[in-house]
C-alpha cells in the first residue's frame, strides 16, 4: 500500500525534503542538473519577459514530473514571501525609474511611477524562476550525490569536505528544528492563532532550543568524525557512484552553449 | 591489552573524580567486559578516557596510566588509537553525521583505505544483518530509537577495532534487539580475540560477561551483585469497585509515513480514567507514531479519536494539550528554556495554567526528591541525559492534564530514578489521571494495570491485560 498522502508513491527525506523516487528529473545525473540551475539562474536576468514566463512555465512542468508534493512548496513559501517583499520595499521606497506616469515624490528623491510597478513585477518574476529552479534541484538531488558530484569532479578535499559539512549540517539542523516544532506542538502550541507577546516568548524558545542543539549537534560532530577514523580532510566521504548517460552529457553541453553564447553577448 | 593502573580523571567543575581507580585491572582480547553503574558513577567517563575523547575534546585533569597493546595512551596519536578502539557514546542521536542510513554506514570504513565496491558489499552484509538494509536510503532521524542505536553500533564495529568500549547499548534496544547484540558482541570477542568493553546502568542483565566490575561513586571495583532490579515500593491496586468512566478512545487509526512505512494499520484502543496502560513491542513496531498521533503531532489518515468522549477532530492544538501532553522518545528538541526552573514551568505555561502555591510546592517537592530543585538556575544541558528526561516528567507533571503520553520515559534513568519517577506517576493515576506509556522492554508488572503489544502496527492484548 502507498502512502495517501502522496497518491502511493514512494518518498525519500533527502537534504531538506522528501523526494519520489519515481521522479523522472532523478534519472537525470546531478551534473546535468546543476548544471541547468546555473544556466536558469545565469540567463533569467538577460533574457526577455516572455522567455521568462516561458521557463517558469518549463518549470511547473518539471515539478509536475518531479512529482513534488505541494507541501514541499508551502515549506519554502515564507521565504519567498519574505523576499518578495523586500523587493517590493526597495522599489516602492527607494528606486527611480522614470518611465510611465509620475504618481508620487519622496522628500529623500526618490519617486514611484507606473513603471516601478512594471519593473517590480518584472524583478520578482525573475526571481521566482531562479528560487524555483533552486526548489526543483534540491528536491531532486541528495546531499551524498552532490558530494559524489564534487569528488567525481576532483575537487580538492577541502573544499570537498566544506561542502560537506555544509550540506549535512544544514540537512540535520533542518532535522533537529521540526523536531523542536513538533515539541511544541504536543505541548499545545498553535503557531496560527498567536497573540504578539505569545510569539516572542516562543520566538525565544525555539530559538533557544535551535541554538543549544546546533551547539551540540557540532560538538557530537566532531567527535564522530574523530571516532569514525575520519581525518578532514584526506578521507573521502562518499562511497557513491553517478552513472552517466548520452542524455546527460546532452543537456550539460545544452547548457554550456546558452551559458557561452549568454557571456560572449 | 588494556590495562589500567591507579589512575583518576577530575572534570574541570568537579571537585571528587569522575572516575578513579585504586591498583591496576587487565582486560584481555577475546573478553566481554561489563562494568555496571548507577547513573553518574563514571561509566561515561571511562568511555571517553579510553577512546580518547577526554582529553582531545573535553578537558580536565587525568592521572594514571591507561596502556593499549602496552603502550601507554598518551604516546598512541589520535589515529592509532582510533584504529584500535571503537567506542559509541550513549547519546547516539549525536552522532549522525549523513542524512542517509547508507551513508551513515559507510562513513567509519572509508578511512580504512579499502576500495569503494568492498565497502559496498562489506555495508551491505552489514545492514542486513542488523536488519536496516531495507531502511537504507531513509534519513537516520526518521529511524526509531532502537534502529538509530543500531545502526551507530553497526557503523562502528564495521571498522572492526580491536577493543570495542559501548556505553548503554541497551537502552533503546526490545528484547529481540538486546539479546542478538549480546550474541554480536560475543562473537566479536570470542570468534575475533577482540575485546568489548560494556558500561551498563546497574541491573541490565550481564551474566553474558567473561569479567564483571562495578563503579560506584566513580571508583571501579571487582563487580557485588545487588538485589532486585526495583524495590518493591511500589504496588499498583487493580482492584477497582467502580469503573472509572472513558477518558481516551481511539478507533480505527491508520498511519502511513511518506516513504510507504505503515505505521498503524487500525489501532482500537479505550482507555478509562486513572488507569496506566503500557505498550511495548519491537524497535519501529508503531509505538512512538501511535502516541505522536493521540497527542496531534501527526494526523492519521483514517480513524478517529475521542477526549472525554468528544471528537478531537476541528479542536486547538492548545485545548488538546489541556487534557494530554506527551513526554517525547527524544529529550535534547525538549529542551526549550535557558533553566530548569523556566523548564519546569514551561508545558503549564503554554496550556495557560493557572499556578497555585499548593501545586507550585508540589512542583518544588518533586524537584527536591530529584535533586535538581538546587540547580534550578542553571542549564538542563549541564545535566545528565536521565535528569533532563526527569526534569521533562516534572514539568508535564505541573501541567496537570488528565492523560499523560509517555514515549520510553523509563529508558535512559538510573534505577533510583525509575522508581522516584514511577511514584510520581502512581500518585498521578490515583488522583484520576490516566497514563499511557510505551517500553520496548517491558516495565515490571506492579507498575501498571493493563499492558499491549504492538504488532505490525496493531494492538495486542498481551497475558497479562487477558487475566
Amino acid at each position: 500500500m502507498g502512502c495517501p498522502s502522496c497518491g502511493g508513491d514512494f518518498r525519500i527525506k533527502g537534504m531538506l525534503f522528501y523526494f519520489s523516487e519515481r521522479s523522472l528529473l532523478r534519472k537525470i545525473n546531478p551534473c546535468a542538473l546543476l548544471s541547468t540551475l546555473i544556466m536558469v539562474n545565469l540567463i533569467s536576468f538577460y533574457v526577455s519577459r516572455g522567455v521568462v514566463i516561458a521557463t517558469m512555465v518549463l518549470m511547473i512542468g518539471s515539478a509536475w514530473v518531479s512529482k513534488l508534493e505541494l507541501r514541499t512548496w508551502r515549506l519554502i513559501l515564507p521565504l519567498m514571501t519574505g523576499f518578495l517583499f523586500i523587493i517590493t520595499i526597495g522599489y516602492f521606497f527607494f528606486s527611480q525609474i522614470s518611465s510611465g506616469v509620475m504618481l508620487w515624490k519622496y522628500p529623500w528623491g526618490d519617486f514611484v511611477t507606473t513603471g516601478t510597478f512594471i519593473a517590480m513585477m518584472d524583478v520578482a518574476l525573475r526571481y521566482l524562476v531562479c528560487a524555483m529552479a533552486t526548489v526543483l534541484f534540491l528536491a531532486n538531488v541528495r546531499e551524498s550525490e552532490l558530494i559524489a558530484l564534487f569528488q567525481s569532479l576532483r575537487f580538492p578535499g577541502l573544499v570537498l569536505w566544506t561542502f560537506a559539512l555544509i550540506f549535512r549540517s544544514v540537512g540535520l539542523l533542518v532535522s533537529d528544528f521540526e523536531r523542536i516544532i513538533e515539541v511544541l506542538r504536543g505541548r499545545g502550541v498553535g503557531f496560527r492563532k498567536t497573540s504578539l507577546p505569545e510569539g516572542f516568548t516562543l520566538l525565544r524558545n525555539i530559538l533557544w532550543a535551535f541554538m543549544v542543539s546546533a551547539f551540540v549537534r557540532m560538538d557530537g560532530l566532531n567527535q564522530t568524525l574523530y571516532l569514525r577514523g575520519i581525518r578532514k580532510p584526506i578521507t573521502p566521504i562518499t562511497t557513491r557512484k553517478l552513472s552517466w548517460t548520452w542524455l546527460d552529457i546532452g543537456i550539460i553541453l545544452f547548457n554550456l552553449l546558452i551559458i557561452l553564447w549568454f557571456l560572449r553577448n | 591489552m588494556l590495562e589500567l593502573e591507579d589512575c583518576s580523571f577530575t572534570y574541570p567543575s568537579m571537585r571528587v573524580p569522575a572516575f578513579r581507580l585504586s591498583g591496576s585491572v587487565r582486560w584481555k582480547c577475546g573478553e566481554v567486559v561489563v562494568v555496571s553503574g548507577e547513573c553518574g558513577s563514571g561509566k561515561t567517563t571511562l568511555a571517553k578516557l579510553i577512546s580518547g575523547i577526554i582529553p582531545l575534546f573535553e578537558a580536565g585533569v587525568f592521572e594514571g596510566d591507561i596502556r593499549i597493546n602496552g603502550k601507554l595512551i598518551n604516546q598512541l596519536t589520535p589515529e592509532e588509537r582510533i584504529k584500535l578502539v571503537g567506542c559509541v557514546l550513549e547519546d547516539s542521536d549525536l552522532h549522525i553525521f549523513t542524512t542517509s542510513v547508507w551513508d551513515e554506514m559507510t562513513l567509519g570504513s572509508l578511512s580504512l583505505n579499502k576500495d569503494a565496491e568492498e565497502i559496498a558489499g562489506q555495508s551491505e552484509r552489514e545492514l542486513q544483518s542488523w536488519q536496516l538494509l531495507e531502511k537504507k536510503e531513509k534519513h537516520p532521524l526518521e529511524l526509531s530509537g532502537g534502529e538509530r542505536q543500531r545502526l551507530a553500533i553497526a557503523s562502528i564495529m564495521a571498522r572492526s577495532p580491536k577493543i570495542m568500549v559501548l556505553d548503554n547499548p541497551f537502552s533503546q534496544l526490545d528484547m529481540r534487539n538486546r539479546q542478538s547484540l549480546r550474541e554480536k558482541l560475543i562473537k566479536y570477542a570470542h570468534g575475533g580475540n577482540n575485546l568489548v568493553v560494556l558500561l551498563l546502568p546497574e541491573g541490565e542483565q550481564a551474566d553474558f560477561a567473561d569479567r564483571l566490575f562495578s563503579l560506584e561513586g566513580g571508583e571501579l571495583q571487582p563487580f557485588r551483585p545487588h538485589g532486585d532490579v526495583h524495590s518493591e515500593t511500589l504496588q499498583r491496586s487493580r482492584n477497582k469497585s467502580q469503573p472509572e468512566s472513558v477518558v481516551l478512545t481511539a478507533e480505527s487509526l491508520e498511519f502511513v509515513y511518506p516513504d510507504n512505512t505503515k505505521a498503524l494499520n487500525g489501532v482500537n484502543l479505550e482507555i478509562r480514567k486513572g488507569t496506566w496502560v503500557t505498550i511495548t513491542g519491537e524497535n519501529g513496531s508503531g509505538k512512538s507514531t501511535l502516541l505522536k498521533i493521540l497527542a496531534g503531532v501527526l494526523q492519521p489518515q483514517k480513524g478517529k479519536i475521542w477526549l472525554n468522549g468528544k471528537d478531537v477532530k476541528g479542536w486547538l492544538t492548545k485545548e488538546r494539550a489541556r487534557i494530554m501532553q506527551m513526554l517525547f522518545q527524544d529529550i535534547n528538541p525538549q529542551v526549550l528554556c535557558p533553566t530548569i526552573w523556566e523548564l519546569s514551568i514551561l508545558p503549564s505555561k503554554i496550556v495557560g495554567q493557572i499556578s497555585d502555591k499548593s501545586r507550585e510546592n508540589n512542583l518544588k517537592k518533586c524537584l527536591e526528591s530529584s535533586e535538581l530543585y538546587n540547580r534550578k538556575d542553571s542549564d538542563p544541558f549541564n545535566l545528565r541525559i536521565s535528569e533532563r528526561q526527569l526534569l521533562l516528567l516534572i514539568s508535564l507533571l505541573f501541567a496537570a492534564p488528565l492523560v499523560l503520553l509517555l514515549d520510553e520515559p523509563f529508558s535512559r534513568m538510573s534505577r533510583r530514578e525509575q522508581e522516584i519517577a514511577a511514584l510520581w506517576l502512581n500518585e498521578f493515576c490515583e488522583e484520576g489521571g490516566t497514563i499511557l506509556c510505551t517500553s520496548h522492554g517491558g516495565l515490571p508488572i506492579r507498575w501498571h494495570d493493563i499492558e499491549f503489544r504492538m504488532v505490525d502496527g496493531c494492538l495486542v492484548e498481551t497475558e497479562m491485560t487477558k487475566k
